[in-house]
């Protein structure tokens, strides 16, 4: 693609030579007029890419975004000045100069099987290919990956803008002080929120203290989803600001601002960019445990920066680096409407599967779903496997022909996965049978919970945690139950319920807690 | 280090199970002859719409149930002119999504489920045809220049290992640049005319009066593998079949 070329010279020269740049150099050497053009093409387009980590291809995507291409030949020879100037580091998009343990996606930091060596017919030699991040764009050896640094003044000129959010609770206030007085100290924290918190408005309230510093911020969610929902919140509290949204498919994707909201992988995209990261969710997938996206965040902070952790349901190894104060760790155990949150209630109920399975009645389950009907209520019924779905809207159908009318099922790779969510959300059906998808991120004002199978090795602790967080939400609405029906007690059910109930006790020493429906 | 260790010794006694082999959801492990659509995830398995009951039995295309004549596509062309084709799957949902990813994205690793689907079907229909060589639709220099790869090569090579056949690149394609599939039916007709020519001069060698299976990824019109199968009759091939992914 890019050999016989200034920059495909460069590139071959980085790969294996010790003088790297040799060979470009020795080609013939531009002159005087030449020379000043491409000097000032590689100024005028700096600016652009600066701070970004861009394949080839991206490079041209994103000039001619902004109409500034200057064809292939020209463009090369100005990559060559930025990589000769220091201002650019071209490298293979997939380092794979040793033995396969070694290889490395430079682009995603990916190590392991899923870099393949394949024959490629661009190259015609046998290069490996990251397919860790192809839906970013592919990436190879025989591609160079361009980092270009960040500019020098890294904060940007604006004035100071008010951030327009709901009023801060006393407890939200003083865990605010809290991790600011941590953040100046360290370089993260861990904020550990109950589900309903507010976490939202607490960030929100941090991240315009950085703005109005001329600081960049960088909010980095697991799932699109979050994304969508919460740009118009934060458009709406931080207006006058660019805010951009960064997911598979948006139409901003090679933008950038003053406040990024993006998936762990379009942060993969930055380099050194940002002097605050909020990173929501931190134990979901796919953010908990791959190191590869982990790094991809570090890449894209300015190496001061600062980074928070959120999350409702820390690991149980964080809350020991917390315990060791080695990760700095701010709790807050109320909700922002001051009530508790529901215990859950163990039903047992013997051969649960069988029973939905032959469709035979099932007694907490309809006792379930009849208060849900007498209190007015909604209920999100999980179910920890897809084919689970089908099951039990077929054992509604057969044995609580009623609730069934009212019920729909939905799950991840379901087509009409957003419709049906939007018409439970409008209140057009009671019962929502769904996997663990809508797990986290969802309010609905007045739900109730029942987990069925909360046996299942998917539902851990935190999974359990975050379900039984969905009801109870709003202020207004505090009669939502969570029921686990379970053939068997487990360690992640205990744990819940402990820890849910560990939470509620925190929140009463420190006399935060209004007396709510649940204290009886 | 220690770690590493116990790590590397846990996992091989408690392994993951394995996944699905078209997304990263873990299925229930296959018994080690279970074929593809036993391997991979219900959620993928209901996506797709597998051709099985009544087929076209030319072209392979899915009929409604009670038809057992040709489609109406195959009864316009002249019998010479047929080319008996089978395919696992319908071109919808799924299956299109696959071969875009596969095709278009670039991902490989795909070639391995999908060629291993195809040799299934190969031997199912195929299977006392006494099919001696594979083959596989060219791709032009340039184009496979740019993609890096000719996805029906990745899969013909997939069907060979899985069959034990040779495959033999035995095409050229000289006109066709532009994609097939950004073309309506009647440019489709026109632009393939004499598109493709036997490559090499041993090959005539291999073609004559042998049975030669075509291998493609999707099946529209047919056009391309009834272009590919000219040359391949006037050089002496007994009889041309051909495979493809997705109908």
């Amino acid at each position: 693609m890019i050999e016989s070329s200034s920059i495909g010279q460069a590139f071959a020269g980085n790969r294996g030579r010790k003088n790297a740049f040799g060979p470009a150099l020795r080609e013939a050497p531009m002159m005087g007029e030449e020379m000043t053009a491409v000097r000032e093409l590689a100024a005028e387009i700096h600016p652009l890419l600066a701070g970004r980590v861009l394949l080839w291809e991206e490079v041209e995507r994103l000039l001619r975004k902004y109409e500034k291409w200057p064809g292939s030949f020209l463009m090369r020879r100005a990559l060559q000045w930025l990589s000769l100037s220091g201002m650019a580091d071209i490298r293979p998009a997939v380092r794979s100069a040793g033995p396969p343990v070694t290889w490395k996606c430079e682009r995603c930091g990916y190590r392991g099987p899923l870099l393949r060596q394949t024959p490629c017919a661009i190259c015609g030699e046998r290069c490996v290919v990251c397919e860790h991040c192809l839906l970013l764009g592919r990436a190879r050896t025989c591609f160079p990956l361009f980092i270009f640094s960040p500019p020098d003044n890294r904060t940007f000129a604006g004035s100071e803008i008010a951030c327009r959010t709901a009023p801060l609770t006393e407890a939200q206030a003083k865990t605010v002080e809290r991790i600011r007085a941590n953040l100046s100290q360290h370089r993260q924290v861990l904020v550990w929120a109950a589900t309903g918190s507010g976490k939202t408005e607490m960030m929100m309230t941090i991240v315009a203290d950085w703005l109005n510093r001329g600081k960049k911020v960088l909010w980095v969610t697991p799932r699109k989803d979050v994304v969508l929902e919460l740009k118009p919140r934060l458009e709406k509290g931080f207006a006058g600001r660019r805010v951009i949204a960064l997911y598979g498919g948006s139409a901003q994707t090679l933008e950038t601002g003053e406040l990024v909201i993006a998936t762990a992988h379009q942060a993969l995209r930055f380099y050194r960019s940002f002097e605050l990261a909020v990173v929501d969710e931190v134990d979901a997938f796919p953010l908990y445990g791959n190191r590869a996206l982990e790094e991809g965040i570090g890449r894209a902070l300015s190496p001061g920066a600062k980074k928070i952790l959120l999350t409702a349901t820390p690991p149980p190894e964080w809350k020991a680096l917390g315990r060791r104060e080695i990760l700095p760790t701010v709790l807050l155990p109320v909700r922002y409407h001051g009530y508790p949150m529901p215990e859950p209630a163990l039903k047992r109920e013997w051969r649960l599967w069988q029973k939905i399975s032959k469709r035979k009645p099932i007694r907490p389950l309809s006792a379930f779903l009849r208060q849900v009907v007498e209190r007015k209520g909604q209920a999100f019924l999980f179910v920890p496997r897809v084919e689970d779905v089908s099951r039990v809207l077929r054992w509604m159908k057969c044995c609580e022909p009623d609730f069934y009318r009212e019920a729909r099922g939905v799950f991840a790779g379901d087509l009409q996965r957003e419709q049906t969510v939007r018409h439970f959300r409008e209140g057009k059906w009671r019962f929502l049978v769904t996997t663990t998808i809508l797990e986290r991120g969802v309010t609905v004002p007045a739900i109730h919970v029942a987990v069925i199978g909360a046996d299942h090795p998917v539902f851990t602790a935190a999974a359990l945690v975050q379900m039984a967080g969905r009801a109870g939400r709003s202020s207004s609405y505090q009669e939502g139950e969570v029921w686990f029906l379970t053939d068997e007690k487990t360690d992640a059910q205990l744990r819940a319920k402990r820890e849910i109930k560990w939470l509620n006790d925190c929140a009463k020493k420190e006399g935060f807690l209004k007396d709510g429906a649940y204290n009886l | 280090m220690g770690r590493i260790i116990f790590e590397g010794v846990w996992s091989s006694l408690f392994s993951q199970p394995p996944t699905c082999e078209f997304c990263t959801a873990f299925v229930r492990r296959p018994s080690p002859f279970a074929p593809v659509r036993e391997r991979i995830c219900s959620t993928c398995l209901a996506g797709v719409e597998l051709i099985s009951g009544p087929f076209c039995p030319v072209c392979g295309r899915k009929q409604e149930a009670g038809a057992d004549h040709l489609c109406p596509d195959c009864l316009c062309l002249a019998e010479e002119e047929r080319i008996v084709n089978r395919s696992p799957v319908v071109y919808s949902g799924k299956a299109k999504e696959w071969v875009s990813l596969f095709k278009y994205r670039g991902k490989e690793s795909l070639a391995t489920p999908m060629g291993r689907w195809m040799a299934e079907v190969v031997q199912t229909h195929f299977a006392h045809t006494g099919i001696s060589v594979i083959t596989f639709v060219p791709l032009h220099k340039e184009k496979k220049a740019e993609r890096g790869f000719n996805q029906s090569e990745l899969l013909a090579r997939v069907i060979g290992a899985r069959l034990g056949l040779p495959v033999l690149p035995l095409l050229g394609r000289e006109k066709d640049l532009a994609s097939q599939s950004r073309r309506n039916r009647q440019e489709r007709l026109l632009a393939l005319k004499g598109a493709f020519q036997i490559e090499g001069e041993g090959c005539e060698k291999c073609i004559r009066d042998r049975t030669v299976l075509i291998v493609d990824d999707v099946y529209t019109t047919g056009t391309t593998l009834r272009e590919c199968a000219k040359p391949l009759l006037v050089s002496g091939a007994s009889r041309v079949y051909s495979v493809t992914f997705a109908r």
